[in-house]
């Protein structure tokens, strides 16, 4: 029953994941201007970028992976990268200054509402997994 | 004075007599079998002992009391105090393991006591599949746990409606043996069946035949 | 098997897939519920603002076909702009009959360039009379302004002892506004010198801001409150007459223009929240009826075991109940989720004033999406509760044999 449970978790954070990685480039994407000149906020992406297909990994072998410690082990660091990267946009890189620009507008919440529910999903995971350990 | 008094009992459904002045009596410890074709009023008798049901006319006496004339809510509390029940198909609620099972039995008498139990289902020899789920037991497995589910509250009757038409040999004997080890300690039981091996087990057999008591057999080889 | 609960735990448990797709219904029933409420108590409280902010009856701008469309679009969407009269307009607009008080206020827009730290909007006001800004800054900073010293809205990245660039000119924040919801939030705050002292900047690094004449002789707007018992039509219509090259706008008319609009969305999201509602709670009814076939059984069996009718409709309301619960919950969080950190968002798509509730106000609707939901849940369950606690156990149980 765990395993089944387990894996729709972990659809669920693949799903997240490649919407971040896909979407951070496209339709989440950071300030762009005309005169081809990059903001930071343009690094922030590029990095949200990066650590949507670490967390896309991560889900994908939780998925394919069984060994309970494992699993457990692929959660605690999805735990990890999302936190970062729900901190990147605007923490530790900084993005635009005005609220009315694109990145703070749509890049800056949106990444962090997904982010942080694949946080969320990672630490339901690691419970799940800690629960079927003791015999729940 | 009988255990269980059934006097000029009658099912009526507009034209049809299910039962039809029917009289019969089952002594406190006795092994009574009630035999009979399809459609000839067992399961009609049934319901109306185990408390599903009541009788058209006539009156039930459970212990002395005539339980044909309570509310519906005293007879649901007469049947959780005083009947245990047993059916051709086990009826576990899917979703409860073993023990789980016995002890929604027991919530409703008085409170849940995991560790009663565990010692009923080490009694039908099931402690080891306590808990599992009824899907991963065997029809003999599941029919031992509603073996202990009916005794867990200790009632005056174990009522079985065709405690082995769903099973092979094998377990229709180990069951039938548990009834024997039942019998032994002192237990009431009535079981409804059609099979007259099963019948043969009892004490005394009542035959019922369009809605009426046909004859009553002796079984005179009984076994203890 | 400990309590009721457990029973009802277990056998939700059971059926992940009907209970997942029951969560979810809920889950969306009370976003869109809760996500509704916020938006159109946001979009009333920023009319209510904005109302608040401007203050005055009427606003004198320079007859252009841009200034009174600049001037929307500064208040309500924020976007820059900047035109300009001369100053002799405050004069002549106070010598009209029925004017009770006039106040000039200057616009400058700086670019997003080597310059300035940002595109901002920057006005200036003169702080001893001006009555639609100057109260509002004054509950976050009493005094005068000094050189180049300004207060920020709240949409300024940038916090109080900071500075921003506007046309090389370094400016110190003394102070942040509170949110309105409005174009003004993303406005610079500054003294009449102040801001004069930063046209001369703009043009000294060969800005062409359109200034016929000498930049500390222009003001871009006149904000005109008008005296009690003076009809406000009549005075605005006396000051298109006596002031010339000017137009005069009414607030009331450019507040209708926004409530007007701000009602239709209103209306609409309101219909289209009750009408989701009513979909969603036929759906809930429907797969609770459909339950009843499919637990006959499983209820006679709980009957025959003891349980009184009352007990099986309660822990038919009960799952009910704790659907309703979880799923409410979880949409409501994900309307705080999409709401909060959208507001911007919201307010720029809408082209008008949004501002969400505060903490008081979001709590309330929450509490009313999650009584609203609990009620639904009991609600549909009521029927099949009903139904199936009248079950016969002898009956149905002996259907399959």
């Amino acid at each position: 029953m765990l395993k089944k449970r387990g894996a729709i978790v972990d659809m669920l954070r693949l799903i997240l994941s490649l919407i971040l990685t896909v979407g951070s480039s496209t339709f989440l994407h950071a300030c762009l201007h005309d005169d081809g000149s990059i903001s930071t906020c343009h690094y922030a992406q590029q990095m949200v970028t990066a650590l949507g297909i670490l967390l896309a990994v991560l889900a994908l072998l939780s998925l394919l992976l069984h060994e309970d410690g494992v699993r457990k082990g692929l959660a605690l660091a999805g735990i990890c990268a999302g936190l970062l990267t729900v901190l990147t946009p605007g923490i530790l890189i900084p993005v635009c200054a005005m609220a009315a620009m694109r990145c703070r507008l749509i890049m800056l919440p949106s990444v962090r509402l997904i982010a942080g529910l694949l946080t969320v999903l990672s630490l339901l995971e690691w419970l799940l997994i800690g629960r079927e350990e003791k015999g729940l | 004075m009988s255990l269980l008094e059934l006097n000029n009992i009658s099912k009526i459904y507009g034209d049809l007599h299910a039962l039809d002045n029917v009289s019969i009596h089952v002594d406190k410890g006795e092994w009574v079998a009630i035999m009979g074709p399809s459609g000839s009023g067992k399961s009609t008798m049934m319901n109306i002992i185990g408390c599903m049901d009541k009788p058209s006319e006539g009156q039930v006496l459970l212990d002395g009391v005539d339980i044909a004339k309570q509310s519906s809510k005293k007879l649901t509390e007469t049947r959780r105090d005083k009947i245990g029940l047993i059916f051709q198909q086990f009826h576990m609620v899917n979703y409860l393991t073993a023990v789980e099972n016995i002890m929604v039995s027991q919530f409703y008498h008085s409170m849940p006591d995991e560790k009663e139990a565990l010692e009923a289902l080490e009694r039908v020899g099931l402690r080891d599949r306590a808990h599992h789920l009824p899907s991963q037991l065997s029809g003999g497995e599941q029919q031992r746990v509603c073996v202990a589910r009916a005794l867990i509250n200790h009632p005056e009757i174990i009522l079985a409606d065709e405690p082995t038409g769903n099973l092979d040999e094998a377990n229709e004997n180990i069951v039938l043996e548990l009834f024997r080890q039942l019998h032994r300690e002192g237990t009431t039981l009535i079981v409804v069946t059609h099979d007259p091996e099963v019948a043969e087990a009892a004490q005394r057999t009542i035959v019922l035949k369009n809605g009426r008591v046909a004859k009553e057999i002796i079984n005179e080889n009984f076994v203890e | 098997m400990k309590t009721i609960r457990h029973l009802v735990l277990r056998s939700l448990a059971k059926k992940p897939v009907r209970a997942g797709a029951l969560f979810t219904l809920i889950l969306l029933l009370s976003f869109s519920v809760f996500a509704g409420a916020l938006s159109v108590s946001g979009m009333k409280n920023g009319l209510s603002s904005l109302e608040n902010r401007l203050g005055a009856d009427a606003i004198v701008v320079p007859k252009s076909a841009r200034s009174s469309e600049d001037l929307s679009k500064i208040l309500l969407n924020g976007t820059t702009g900047y035109f300009y009269m001369d100053r002799s307009v405050l004069d002549k607009v106070r010598s009209v009959e029925g004017v009770e008080k006039a106040a000039p206020q200057l616009f400058l827009a700086s670019l997003r360039a080597d310059c300035c730290s940002a595109a901002i909007q920057v006005i200036g006001i003169d702080q001893e009379s001006d009555f639609s800004i100057q109260p509002w800054i004054a509950q976050r900073y009493e005094g005068t302004l000094g050189e180049y010293e300004v207060v920020a809205g709240c949409q300024i990245n940038a916090q109080v002892g900071e500075r921003i660039r506007i046309y090389d000119r370094n400016c110190t924040v003394v102070a942040k506004l509170a949110k309105t919801g409005t174009g003004l939030d993303t406005a610079v705050y500054t003294s009449m010198d102040n801001i004069r002292l930063l046209l001369e900047a703009a043009q000294e690094l060969g800005h062409d801001l359109k200034i016929s004449g000498d930049p500390a002789e222009v003001i871009s707007a006149v904000y005109v409150r008008v005296k009690e018992g003076y009809d406000v039509e009549k005075v605005s219509n006396d000051l298109k007459v006596y002031v010339r090259k000017t137009e005069t706008i009414q607030t009331k008319n450019m507040l209708t223009g926004v409530s007007d609009g701000l009602s239709g969305i209103a209306k609409a999201a309101t219909v289209f929240t009750v009408v989701l509602w009513l979909i969603g709670f036929a759906v809930l009814l429907a797969a609770f009826c459909l339950m009843i076939n499919e637990r006959k059984r499983e209820f006679a069996v709980l009957r025959l075991l003891g349980m009184s009718r009352k007990k099986l409709a309660a822990m038919i309301r009960l799952e009910a109940c704790l659907l309703s619960v979880c799923g409410s919950v979880c949409g409501i969080v994900l309307g705080f989720c999409v709401v909060y950190p959208f507001s911007n968002l919201i307010e720029m798509k809408l082209g008008m004033p949004f501002l969400p509730s505060g903490a008081a106000g979001a709590l309330l609707t929450a509490v009313f999406t999650l009584v609203l939901m609990l009620i639904s849940g009991m609600l549909a369950a009521s029927y099949t509760a009903h139904r199936l606690s009248r079950v016969e156990p002898g009956t149905v149980l002996r259907e399959g044999n």
